[in-house]
């Protein structure tokens, strides 16, 4: 599914279908589910993310300079 | 007990060293410390429903077992312990035995067989476990859940909710219900309810402490940690359950008390992230400034630059509920109507998200742990506000740590970064608004440097020196005859 074809909103209504109270729901937290999104595509566009890991890291294991204890 | 009742002795003036003082010497009996306890959960709990379920019988027993000189000995080498001490732990730490619900009619009937790591390694300590708290529904849902339990009420207004998640954690500490509580923190969960009920509140850098046998929110951000009254009883606390001493020789967790408990060994380089407190509610703004500027008695003071706390809010917001709606997605497709219409709708936003989403989200949370860690080649401490406003009726609806809004500055912005980078905070109670009510401020450390960061959190303390007492609502305190000096608010 491409992301740019379907927007939340259509993945809501193809997930949840008839389910009205569910929709409510989720329609009730839609100004922050739209700017996540948008934020996101922003981020894309701008290739901010390109030279991040791909992968989510322990704190500790991305950098040098997290080390033991020296209290 | 000796001279005074027990309330007045060891309630709030006494911390968990000075009880675990008491009770060693002989000065205080474990069971009067115990029903002290069970007396103001009495007292207190219809009203404020901080606990789920109270353990008053099995305390009562250890309490005897305590003081018939069984557990006396319990502990390391003479130093203050836990041993003794009626803890509280938040509902969605499994306790063997004991009904753990998470505050979720989805774990409505659910009794674990095993402890929490957090849990078996406090009672092995002899602490004595007393209540278990109530919570924001799984630790993700606003705080009117599911009913399973109370709604929970601030105690320094009724009007509001203590903030979430681990609300009931926060009141019975602040109203003398637990002498300490565990808590856990995906996005702010520990920091924000400790801001807004006048207690300490510690987030230890992400998996010093073990979330083994926590009733998980996002694997991934999850940290479990405490609330307490001083950051000297953070300290006994994560003493005993950092997993970093667990194999260590048994004289290390004592070292490492002494070591946390030292003043700072040189003057601090503090980032004060002043556009954090610009976009504070004005009645906080003062207190906020005053203590800040108190600060210069041991560090030096420069301002911080960020990264953006609103991307931080995007990283938590996809990555916490993408892996919420992973954790329920088998309830959620079975039976949706077991959780509370908000964290339903945080769930369904979860599996709405793409593997892009979630995979981009941990990208753009890997940029900002390396900002944040250059950030600590400069500073030692950086310091904000816990929360930008004192308690709101409002300012928790729907879901995690803050509005589900991108506006929301009052809330989750605040504590979202530091969850993201799983760096160590401990939020402290730093002064008052013109109407008495608490204001704290995050002092967040490098990560795993726990100890220098509370160190740095305790000097803080001594140059805030805030009087126990007045972190007492009145009426609490008038109802449990607390004395203390004149308060201005009701």
């Amino acid at each position: 599914m491409s992301d740019s074809a379907f927007t939340w909103r259509d993945l809501a209504k193809e997930k949840f279908g008839e389910d009205i109270d569910r929709l409510a729901a989720i329609n009730a937290i839609a100004p922050m589910m739209d700017w996540v999104m948008g934020r996101l595509e922003e981020l894309r566009k701008e290739s901010a993310l390109n030279m991040s890991p791909a992968v989510p890291l322990a704190p500790g294991s991305d950098d040098e300079m997290f080390g033991p204890e020296s209290a | 007990m000796t001279g005074e009742s027990p309330t007045e002795v060891v309630w709030p003036a006494v911390d968990l060293a000075g009880a675990s003082r008491l009770l060693r010497s002989g000065q205080a009996s474990c069971v009067e410390l115990v029903k002290a306890h069970l007396h103001r959960i009495d007292r207190l709990n219809p009203v404020l429903h901080a606990c789920i379920t109270v353990l008053a019988d099995e305390a009562l027993d250890a309490a005897a077992k305590f003081d018939a000189g069984l557990e006396r000995l319990q502990g390391s080498l003479g130093a203050p312990s836990v041993a003794g001490l009626p803890l509280g732990f938040k509902d969605n730490f499994k306790t063997a035995g004991v009904r753990t619900t998470a505050a979720s009619r989805a774990l409505e009937h659910y009794t674990p067989e095993d402890d929490a790591q957090v849990v078996r390694l406090l009672k092995e300590a002899g602490a004595i476990p007393i209540a278990k708290l109530n919570m924001d529904e799984l630790a993700l849902g606003g705080p009117f859940g599911s009913g399973v339990a109370g709604i929970m009420v601030n105690p320094w207004d009724a009007q509001s909710v203590p903030g979430g998640s681990s609300g009931g954690s926060a009141i019975a500490v602040s109203s003398g219900m637990v002498m300490a509580a565990t808590g856990s923190d995906t996005g702010g969960s520990i920091r924000n309810p400790a801001a807004w009920c006048g207690v300490v509140g510690h987030k230890p850098s992400q998996a010093v402490v073990s979330i083994d046998g926590i009733i998980p929110v996002a694997w991934s951000l999850d940290t479990a940690g405490y609330l307490a009254h001083t950051v000297d009883d953070c300290i006994l606390l994560l003493a005993e359950t950092d997993t970093r001493l667990l194999t260590a020789a048994p004289e290390r967790r004592k070292q490492f008390v002494d070591s946390a408990t030292r003043p700072p060994p040189r003057t601090l380089r503090i980032g004060v992230a002043k556009s954090a407190f610009a976009i504070c509610e004005e009645g906080v703004r003062e207190p906020f400034a005053q203590a800040v500027d108190a600060l210069d008695a041991i560090g030096a003071l420069d301002e911080v630059v960020l990264p953006s706390l609103e991307d931080a809010l995007l990283v938590l917001f996809v990555v916490a509920h993408s892996e919420a709606a992973a954790v329920w997605s088998r309830e959620l497709e079975l039976n949706p109507t077991v959780f509370g219409r908000e964290i339903r709708a945080g769930l369904d936003a979860g599996s709405i998200f793409s593997a892009r989403d979630y995979v981009d989200a941990q990208r753009m949370r890997s940029a900002l742990r390396k900002s944040v860690t250059r950030l600590f080649g400069q500073f030692d401490l950086i310091v904000m506000p816990s929360l930008g406003s004192t308690p709101r009726p409002d300012a928790f609806e729907g879901g995690i740590s803050g509005p589900m809004h991108p506006d929301a500055h009052l809330g989750g912005k605040m504590t979202c970064l530091w969850s993201v980078t799983g760096n160590p905070v401990v939020s402290l109670p730093c002064g008052f608004t013109s109407t008495e009510r608490p204001v704290s401020m995050q002092m967040i450390g490098p990560a795993f440097r726990d100890g220098s960061l509370l160190q740095a959190a305790r000097a803080a303390e001594a140059v805030w020196s805030l009087p126990r007492e007045r972190l007492v609502p009145t009426w609490v305190a008038q109802e449990c005859g607390v004395r203390g000096p004149q308060r201005s608010g009701a």
